[in-house]
């Protein structure tokens, strides 16, 4: 995937991941093939919450690449991501998920990453997160039928 | 963001507006206590959250109110969470705290 179109490439530091805006910025350079605006809002500030919060990066690089229909956005931080966040995605992507939400009012964001995401996985040094998104055909027509008035 | 309380005999009114993501996760604890030590006092039954001025919100602040859900069910009283925007209705259908939680659209 590598070798994909490359779309996006940024590097944020530890303050720009606290600013508000950053989640805007990034998504308005973002095509809207893959997500609806507000999941793709959505995505980006459990990602860079995550980075910020639970990894506590003080600099997370953000690449996009497209191959076909399929999107990676790809997220690397300098330190790697607690233990207890790597064990919480591992739990999602086994399907382990806590009966009720009632008892699990923290660890939110990767149930919620998993389940707009076609795929997300981890490297096993805990520093890059992948997310994978697959061109929703359905969505872009109706956005090209929006912008077409 | 901000947030205001009217009490009016057993019901708590939460006005709640802005933005609420995690670069607001020290305005999310002191709802969390405001509302739960009202609730602990026993004599508030039901609590309004309006949520009509709030346009986007993440899994922090879906934490602080399934916090507040879990003590209100505690205390055999009632949340109703108020006019979601379509952004912070769907975080609820992603989530799927809408299965466990009263939202009145």
């Amino acid at each position: 995937m590598s070798s994909g179109n490359l779309l996006f490439a940024a590097t944020y530091n530890q303050q720009d991941l606290w600013r508000p805006m950053l989640i805007e910025e990034i998504a308005n350079q973002l095509p809207q093939r893959w997500l609806a605006r507000s999941d793709l809002l959505l995505l980006l500030v459990e990602i860079i919450a995550n980075a910020a919060i639970h990894g506590q990066a003080e600099r997370l690089e953000v690449t996009a690449r497209q191959r076909g229909t399929l999107a990676l956005l790809n997220f690397r931080q300098d330190k790697p991501m607690q233990t207890e966040a790597r064990a919480a995605l591992a739990a999602l992507r086994r399907g382990a998920v806590p009966a009720s939400l009632l008892d699990c009012p923290y660890g939110l964001g990767f149930r919620i990453v998993t389940r707009l995401a076609r795929h997300v996985t981890m490297s096993v040094d805990g520093q890059n997160l992948q997310v994978w998104l697959k061109e929703d055909r359905n969505w872009t027509a109706l956005v090209m039928q929006e912008a077409a008035g | 963001m901000a947030f205001s309380f009217k009490r009016t005999e057993d019901e708590l009114l939460v006005q709640i507006s802005g933005l609420l993501t995690f670069h607001q996760h020290r305005e999310g604890e002191q709802l969390v206590y405001q509302i739960t030590t009202l609730v602990d006092q026993g004599e508030i039954r039901n609590v309004r959250i309006n949520f009509s001025g709030v346009h986007r919100m993440d899994s922090h602040w879906l934490g602080v109110l399934i916090r507040i859900l879990r003590r209100v069910k505690e205390k055999q009283a009632r949340l109703v969470i108020v006019k979601p925007s379509r952004e912070v209705n769907r975080l609820f259908e992603v989530s799927e705290l809408n299965r466990i939680a009263e939202i009145e659209v």
